[in-house]
Parts: structure tokens; C-alpha cells; sequence
């Protein structure tokens, strides 16, 4: 299975899914009753094709496709680990950016994620950018740009 | 044309106090700044310009932020060149070649060209808007809902084409950022589309956060690879931030030919500066002599997107001068701005307040200079940040792009959003997907859908308004002509050469 | 004793997280007002909100900062669902006008205005049925004439969404004037005030928007307008010298009332405080200024009025919805 045979498998998912999801879409009130149905029933209709194609085109050159153009499956390597770990940490983030407010998480978010790349060399650099680099961006935005971030409970800065 | 002049020499008088000359330096400063940090882009920073403003009076308030609005464009490249991560979608373009320089180790050359090319953009552009505003704006009305949408047609035809082996994956590309277009509440008809019960959903996904996540995100996932390779080095020595000879000998004509083109595109209400760099990108590669090196570190492919996103900024300003009407979300902040100060803006600011009007306009030209002139040690200090580990800099730029999100919609339904666009960027890049028609899709979906939609209604269903005037059928023949030159040129190719064998 | 102590605990830490409370009712407002426009910048949300908090600040009514963020999205509907987040909160204020009413009637969003506090209404602004000066139409009755004839043959705009305030306002005239079939009427949407473009390059050919809104146009020529939806010609602004839909013999009206309204549960001190604030606010000499400016008409409403009056406009908005068959089912 080459890349290009799994981007054109996904894109006709992509697009019956999307098709069928803008075809049940309830009827406007007013205007037109189907306007907002029609062009995305159409975008659908376009993606499967695409998608169609691109696999049809893959499939017949068959003979030609190298191993590089596939994606290897199997154990899962110290570069996928690290991006599924970023991953969870930025979910992580996400959930505690209101409730802990943005320097704390922020601190907590880039500390994990420095950790993540470093390892357990310089620790010191590591608490001290993300310790930085969070209160530094918090004075920009909310001092300097007067952008509102999520504040810290109980100090309330 | 005397009266022109007469009035150019007002506006000079009123930009060229010392007090103006600094609210000019400040607006370009601020924007540069502002441009390089993802997720600000220009409409941002003249938003947190707007309480300052009342302090300001209506031309200090005006110069400053047409300050803002260019010097965003002059800074937002910064980041697309050194780390490719673009903070705008005006920067986009510049990424795919200004990138590639900095990985040959030329960023200071690019970095050099964008300044200049941005200048010469910005400049050209200024004249323009002296002497063609009014006739610019009167053909810019032209532009109707069908014209609109065979324009955002040819202009994500020709990116989609841009790759010509990689034609099929460009169009499912940008297929899919057009479905994420119709994500959100149908103004047309009151219709809430895939928003699976999510409230956040209604206002729409908003194409920066798919550029943040799709590119940020991305090249920091991508990053952890290299930066456990004992051979991946980074940049210790820097040279002087100048570019050759050779350099400008390519890059000059394409800064001609992208400057009007992004004058005019900016012009137009709702088009904007991330669509005429990019055609102004696609224009140039299908015109060079050596495609080929286009995306490897070609200098001309740098200069025109930056040439051609400074003039789109000045002809963004034509509609809300000449009409009162804003052109683009910065504009907009714009007009509010001058409404506060008691002025209205429309037709008649020329006469009324000629001193507003053209003191801007003249602080644009004194302002291009100052930023050439500041760029220059700015660009020798902020290229150093390719000595910075590439284990605490790319962290870093994952805590940019989430305050960079949080900006935009103080949403934290939109982290998740980052997120999903960050895996979208990591398997595009390993399928071999180019991102700019998914991007771009991504921006011009809902006008595209919208206009097309109206045109309908307009012409009660008859298709007939696609091909009925002049600019219709001009906008489909080159939508057409950018599909198929990209095959047309490489058969000529190959003809000739199978004939001088 | 242990117990007694455990009690005692309770009571400090229970006075140590109310005195905080306590005393913000009584130096409130001690730490910044957020100010939300439901809308993008530059917008008559954007516009209202930032000159009350300019008002408020420069008249020293309010010592604190008073900054305005742009929360914009889905007609309004986006910030009214972040606002609910935000309830019980004092230091919250933001801005609505009738799609308020209307975004929840069409069933856009479920919450409505009873989904807020609201302190005061503070302008009024009108419909403007507009058209290019070389338009063959000089009088909205003539409009009227033209589509009763045919649905479909005047190309109406606006800058709202479909079901909201641009096309409401037309549809009420055109009720009033006795068209029937109103859901043919065709109504083309545009976004980011885009309208006036439009109508300029004669691809619609009536814009229905607020006659605040195309001022500039209006005054250099370009643009007429054919009537306004005030109840009788206000005293300033470019509603003065135009002549009402009344005037034109058909009985209709339509105000776009703009209000400003704090989180749902504001607590009891700050709903005081901004009611008193807004009602001294709007007695200064540089509130009176910024109206005219933007020639709004001043029609202060204190809280219990605001609300008896957002309960009749609810249902009469309610009334026509369901007249044009465009209610939530």
C-alpha cells in the first residue's frame, strides 16, 4: 500500500462521508430551501472522484511502486513516539489552559514537551525557558498588547 | 495632474513633522513585530492599536496604522524564511523558497531580498495609489458575486496545478480546505453546517489556525526527528545581510511584473494578500525558463510573493479611501477607527479632510523607507535565531502557535482544532501532499461558495452569468490556460528536444 | 473543642473567601471591565461598545480600564454561547440590538436575550432602503409596485445574514404594503459589509441596510436613499432630509435599537452600578457629541423598561417570524 493509494482511498471516504453528512442537512426555513446543500453535496462529489482516480492511477502503475513511497507499519519508531507524546502533552494543555491559567499550564506544557526532547540532560535549561519564556509571553500579550490570557486562580495576575 | 501633486505636497508637509514621522516609525515597528509572531497578523495589530488612537487624532491614528498594515507584511516573512512557519497567510508564499535558502544557508541573502522586494513592492504600489486610485476602485466594482467566483477559481486552479506530477493529490487538497470552509453558520440561509453541536463551530474554522497547525505544528513534529541526528548542525556563523548580483539580475523583473498584480488583487474587497502572493508565486514559476528550481531556493520565487503581499496591503486601503467601503478585515478596524474620531470616511475625504488622506498617504512612502532602513539590522539580529538548540526552539514555537490560536478566537475548542491540523500536517507531509491549494481552499472557500451561491440567486439559476461579460470569460480562460500550460510547456519541451537529437 | 475548632476553621476559611466579595461590592469596580463586540471590528457593535467605554473612561464615570475585544461569529450567536460561560461574573459587559432577538427566534441559537442582564438601552438607529443614483426607482412604493408584479425581479441586499436584521426590516415594509408570497422575495446576503460594493457596481439593485451605515455614500451623491424605517424623520443625521416609509403611505416601521447588557446572574452591586453609570453617561456632553457623530438617536431605556421592552419586541419579532414562516418549528 503506497502513500498515494492511501490518500486516494481516505479522499473517496472523505468525500461519500461528506456528501452524505451536507445531503441530510436539514432544509433552510427560507431562501432557497437546498442552496446550502447543493455545493457541498457537490465539493463531495468531486473529492470521491479525485480520490478515484488518484488510487485507479496508482493501482495500474502497480509494478513501479518502491517501497519508499510506502509507509512502513510495524513497531512504532522513537520519532512517532515522540510526536504521539507532543501530542498528548498539547492535549493535556489544552484542557488545563482555562482552569490553571496561562502561565502555569504554559510552564507545565513547554516544560513536558522541553523534557520530551532533552531527556534528563540540562534539566536546569529547560525549567528555566519554559519558566521564561511563559511569563515572558504573558507580559507581552496582556501588559504590553493588552490581549486577555486566562489568569491565575487564586493570585488572579 | 497639477492638483495631484499640490495635494501630495500637503499630504508630505503633514507626514514629514516630527511628531507624524514617529507615529510612522512606531506603526512600522509595531507591525513588523506583530507580523512575526504566528497568529498576529495586521488585523490584529491595528485592533490593539484602536484605544491609543483617541490620543493619536485622526492622521496620526491613520498613519500609524497603515503602518501597521505594511510593516505586518514586511515582518510576517521573517518567520516563514528562517523557520518555516509563516505567521500570516501573506507569508505562505514565502515559504517555499525562502525556506529552502535558509536551509542552503543563504537566509541572509533572503532574508535581504524580502526587505528589498517588500520596498520596491510597497513603493510601486504608493505611486499607484496616487495617481490610479479612483479608476482602480471604479473597475474594482465591477466585480460582481460571479466574478468573484471564477476569480477565487483561477486563483485555486492555478495553485492546485502549480505541481504538475502532483496535479491529482493538489486538488484533493484543496477540495478538502474548501469543505472546511462550509464548516459554520450559512449566512444565506441560517443553516448551521457540520458543526456537530459545537457552538465554537458556527463563526467557522478560521484559516489561520489551519495554517498554524498544518505548518508550525508540522515542522516541530518533523523536527523531532533531526534533532536527535548527531550530523543536523545549526547556523553559528552569519554573514552580512546582503544578497548578489546575480540574485538581483533574477529577482528584478519578477518584482516588476508581482507589484501590480498584488496592487490590483488587494484592491479588490475580500481577495487579500494571501491570494495575490500566491498567484503571484504561480505566476513567475510558470513563467520562468527553470521551473524546476522553484521550492529548491530560487531567489525570484522569494521576491514576488513579497513584492506582490506589500502592494496588496496599499491597494487594500483604495476601496475604504476612495469609497468608505472596507476591503478587509484591517480596513475595517480601520473605519471603525475613523468613525471614533468623529470623520467619515467615503468619497468625500479627499475634499473634507484632505490632510487625513493624504498625510497617510505620503507617511506610506517615508514609512517603506524607515523599514527598509530598520529591516536590515533587525534582519542581522533575528537571523541568529538559527544559533538558537534546535531542542529549545522548537518547543518554543509550539507555545507560539497555541498563544498564537488563543488570540485569534480565545477559544480553547480551537486548540483541539491546532491539534487535529498538526496531524493533517504530518500526514500530508508524508504523502507528499503540497499544502498550499489546502490552505488556500481553506481561505477563499466561504466567498467562493457564497459568490457562487449569490450569483445564482442574481441571475434566478441561469448559469449564464459565469460567462457573460467580459471579465467572466477573461477569468475563465486563464483558469483554464493554468491547468493545462503546466503539460502544454513541458510537451514543447520535450518536442524540442526529440528534434535536435 | 475539636470540634469547635473544626467550626471555627470552617468560619475563617469561609470569610476568607467571602471578604473579597464583599469588598469589591462596595469599591467595585476595582479590576478591569471586559467589553465584548459580538461582531468583527469596526461593525455598529464594534463601534457602540467602544465609544461607551471611551465615554465611560474619558468622563471619569468609570476608573478603570474598560478594553473591547471582538468575539464575532454566526451573527452574534458565537459570543451569546461564550457569555454563558462567563455567568455570575461583575466585570463583563457587551452589546446587542434586535438580531439578538431575531438569532434565537430563526433557530440559530437557543439562548435568548432572557439568557443575559440586560442594563440599558442606549440608540436607535433606522433601516435605509438605498439605491445608486442613477436608479430608475425614486420612492420605495415604487419598489413595492415592481414586486407585486414579479418576486423576482428586484435584486435586494444586505449586510446580514438571511432571517436576520437587513432582511427582516425589508420584509416587514413589504408585509405592510401588502405583498404576498414574501418567502419569494429574494434576499442576497453579503458578508463583511460588502453590500454597498455591490449595489455601487449595480449587481443588486436595492441594498436594505442602517442609515448610519452608508452615510459617506450618501453625502457625496452616490448613493440615494429611498426611505427609512424611523417611525417619523429623526432630528439629525442623514434620516432628516429622507422621507420615512410612513411618509410613502405605508404603514411599517422598524427600529434597530442598540443595548447593553452584562452576563446571565450579574451579581446584584455591578447591575447597579453600570445602570447608574449608563444613565449618567448618557446626560454628558460627549455622549450627546458621539451620537450625532454617528447620527444615532439617543433613546435611553433604564433597566425595567429595557426589559418590558425587550419582552414586546420578542414577541412581536416572534409575530413576523412566524408570518414569514421563518420561526424555529
Amino acid at each position: 500500500m503506497t502513500w498515494n493509494m492511501i490518500t486516494g482511498l481516505v479522499a473517496m471516504l472523505i468525500g461519500v462521508a461528506y456528501s452524505w453528512g451536507a445531503w441530510t442537512l436539514p432544509q433552510a426555513s427560507f431562501g432557497s430551501p437546498t442552496g446550502h446543500i447543493i455545493y457541498p453535496v457537490m465539493l463531495g462529489g468531486i473529492m470521491t472522484l479525485l480520490g478515484l482516480s488518484l488510487s485507479v492511477r496508482e493501482w495500474l502503475s502497480k509494478g513501479k511502486a518502491d517501497a519508499k513511497a510506502s509507509p512502513k507499519f510495524g513497531k512504532l519508531t522513537r520519532h512517532g513516539r515522540e510526536i504521539a507524546l507532543a501530542i498528548v502533552a498539547s492535549v493535556g494543555y489544552a484542557l488545563v489552559f482555562k482552569p490553571l491559567g496561562y502561565v502555569i499550564s504554559t510552564v507545565l506544557y513547554l516544560g513536558a514537551v522541553l523534557f520530551l526532547v532533552n531527556g534528563r540532560e540540562k534539566l536546569t535549561r529547560t525549567v528555566l525557558v519554559a519558566v521564561l519564556f511563559s511569563v515572558g509571553v504573558y507580559v507581552l500579550f496582556s501588559v504590553l498588547l493588552g490581549i486577555q490570557l486566562p489568569r491565575m486562580p487564586i493570585l488572579d495576575i | 495632474m497639477n492638483e495631484i501633486f499640490s495635494q501630495l505636497l500637503l499630504g508630505f508637509e503633514v507626514a514629514l513633522t516630527p511628531i507624524n514621522i514617529m507615529w510612522t516609525t512606531l506603526g512600522g515597528v509595531l507591525g513588523t513585530i506583530i507580523g512575526m509572531l504566528p497568529g498576529l497578523g495586521p488585523a490584529t495589530g491595528v485592533a490593539v492599536l484602536l484605544p491609543l488612537t483617541f490620543k493619536m487624532g485622526p492622521v496620526g491614528a491613520m498613519i500609524t496604522m497603515a503602518g501597521v498594515y505594511y510593516g505586518a507584511m514586511f515582518g510576517g516573512s521573517r518567520a516563514s524564511i528562517l523557520l518555516n512557519t509563516p505567521g500570516d497567510g501573506a507569508a505562505i508564499a514565502t515559504c517555499f523558497d525562502g525556506y529552502p535558502m535558509t536551509q542552503k544557508g543563504r537566509a541572509e541573502a533572503a532574508l535581504a531580498m524580502s526587505a528589498v522586494a517588500s520596498f520596491i513592492g510597497g513603493m510601486i504600489a504608493n505611486v499607484a495609489m496616487v495617481f490610479v486610485a479612483v479608476p482602480v476602485a471604479k473597475f474594482s466594482l465591477r466585480f460582481g458575486p460571479a466574478e468573484y467566483t471564477l476569480l477565487m477559481l483561477f486563483a485555486l486552479a492555478a495553485t492546485a496545478a502549480m505541481s504538475k506530477e502532483k496535479i491529482l493529490q493538489g486538488f484533493i487538497g484543496m477540495t478538502f480546505g474548501l469543505m472546511i470552509s462550509t464548516v459554520g453558520l450559512d449566512g444565506l440561509t441560517g443553516v448551521n453546517r457540520f458543526t456537530f453541536g459545537v457552538l465554537e463551530l458556527m463563526g467557522g474554522v478560521d484559516f489561520l489556525i489551519i495554517i498554524i497547525g498544518i505548518y508550525a505544528l508540522g515542522e516541530v513534529f518533523k523536527s523531532f526527528k533531526s534533532v536527535h541526528d548527531p550530523s543536523f548542525k545549526m547556523q553559528t556563523k552569519f554573514g552580512k545581510i546582503k544578497f548578489t548580483k546575480e540574485d538581483w539580475k533574477r529577482s528584478w523583473p519578477a518584482i516588476l511584473r508581482s507589484t501590480p498584480l498584488g496592487f490590483f488583487i488587494g484592491a479588490l474587497p475580500g481577495a487579500g494578500g494571501t491570494m495575490a502572493a500566491l498567484m503571484a508565486y504561480n505566476n513567475e514559476k510558470n513563467i520562468s525558463k527553470h521551473p524546476e528550481e522553484f521550492g529548491q531556493g530560487a531567489v525570484e520565487g522569494l521576491a514576488a510573493p513579497e513584492a506582490a503581499n506589500n502592494a496588496s496591503s496599499v491597494g487594500a486601503l483604495i476601496p475604504m479611501m476612495t469609497l468608505g467601503i472596507p476591503g478587509s478585515g484591517t480596513t475595517a478596524v480601520m473605519l471603525g477607527a475613523l468613525l471614533m474620531l468623529g470623520l467619515q470616511p467615503g468619497p468625500l475625504l479627499f475634499q473634507k479632510q484632505p490632510e487625513v488622506a493624504w498625510g497617510m498617504i505620503a507617511s506610506m512612502f517615508i514609512g517603506n523607507i524607515i523599514l527598509l532602513i530598520v529591516n536590515m539590522p533587525m534582519a542581522s539580529i533575528l537571523v541568529r535565531v538559527l544559533a538558537v538548540p534546535a531542542k529549545v526552539l522548537y518547543p518554543l514555537i509550539l507555545g507560539l502557535a497555541f498563544i498564537g490560536t488563543y488570540a485569534i478566537t480565545n477559544s480553547i475548542v480551537d486548540f483541539f482544532i491546532l491539534i487535529g491540523f498538526g496531524l493533517i500536517g504530518i500526514f500530508l507531509e508524508k504523502a507528499k501532499i503540497p499544502t498550499s491549494p489546502l490552505i488556500l481552499g481553506g481561505i477563499v472557500g466561504a466567498t467562493m461558495e457564497t459568490s457562487f451561491r449569490q450569483a445564482l440567486m442574481l441571475s434566478d439559476g441561469s448559469p449564464k452569468i459565469f460567462y457573460g461579460s467580459p471579465i467572466t470569460v477573461t477569468l475563465i480562460a486563464l483558469t483554464v490556460f493554468s491547468i493545462a500550460w503546466p503539460f502544454v510547456s513541458s510537451g514543447l519541451k520535450r518536442l524540442k528536444a526529440s528534434r535536435s537529437v | 473543642m475539636y470540634r469547635i475548632n473544626r467550626i471555627l476553621a470552617a468560619a475563617i476559611l469561609v470569610a476568607l473567601i467571602a471578604a473579597p466579595a464583599f469588598a469589591q461590592a462596595k469599591n467595585y469596580p476595582s479590576k478591569t471591565i471586559e467589553c465584548y463586540a459580538p461582531s468583527g471590528a469596526g461593525g455598529g457593535w464594534d463601534l457602540t461598545i467602544r465609544t461607551v467605554s471611551k465615554t465611560l473612561t474619558d468622563t471619569k464615570l468609570v476608573n478603570v480600564a474598560m478594553p473591547v475585544e471582538n468575539k464575532s461569529g454566526g451573527g452574534g450567536a458565537v459570543f451569546l454561547t461564550a457569555l454563558q460561560s462567563m455567568k455570575g461574573k461583575d466585570n463583563v459587559l457587551t452589546v446587542y440590538s434586535p438580531p439578538l432577538l431575531l438569532i434565537n427566534l430563526n433557530g440559530t441559537t437557543p439562548f435568548s436575550y432572557k439568557n443575559t442582564t440586560p442594563l440599558a438601552r442606549l440608540i436607535t438607529d433606522y433601516g435605509a432602503f438605498v439605491v445608486r443614483k442613477d436608479s430608475k426607482y425614486t420612492s420605495i412604493a415604487q419598489v413595492i409596485e415592481e414586486l407585486r408584479k414579479s418576486t423576482t425581479s428586484v435584486k435586494i441586499g444586505g449586510n446580514s445574514a438571511a432571517g436576520s436584521m437587513d432582511h427582516i426590516q425589508f420584509l416587514v415594509v413589504a408585509k405592510a404594503a401588502g405583498v404576498g408570497n414574501l418567502k419569494a422575495i429574494q434576499f442576497i446576503s453579503f458578508q463583511d459589509n460588502a453590500g454597498a460594493a455591490q449595489l455601487l457596481g449595480g449587481h443588486i439593485d436595492l441594498l436594505s441596510t442602517g442609515l448610519g451605515d452608508v452615510r459617506g455614500l450618501v453625502e457625496s451623491g452616490d448613493l440615494r436613499v429611498l426611505a427609512s424605517t424611523a417611525p417619523s424623520r429623526p432630528e439629525y443625521g442623514v434620516g432628516k432630509d429622507v422621507p420615512t416609509v410612513r411618509e410613502q403611505g405605508i404603514p411599517a416601521d422598524f427600529s434597530n435599537w442598540r443595548g447593553i447588557f452584562g452576563p446571565p446572574e450579574m451579581p446584584a452591586y455591578a447591575v447597579t452600578f453600570w445602570r447608574d453609570a449608563l444613565g449618567k453617561m448618557v446626560k454628558t456632553p460627549e455622549w450627546k457629541k458621539a451620537c450625532e457623530n454617528n447620527g444615532w438617536v439617543q433613546s435611553y431605556a433604564d433597566q425595567p423598561d429595557f426589559v418590558k421592552f425587550l419582552e414586546a419586541q420578542n414577541a412581536l419579532s416572534k409575530d413576523i417570524l412566524v408570518e414569514l414562516g421563518m420561526a424555529k418549528k
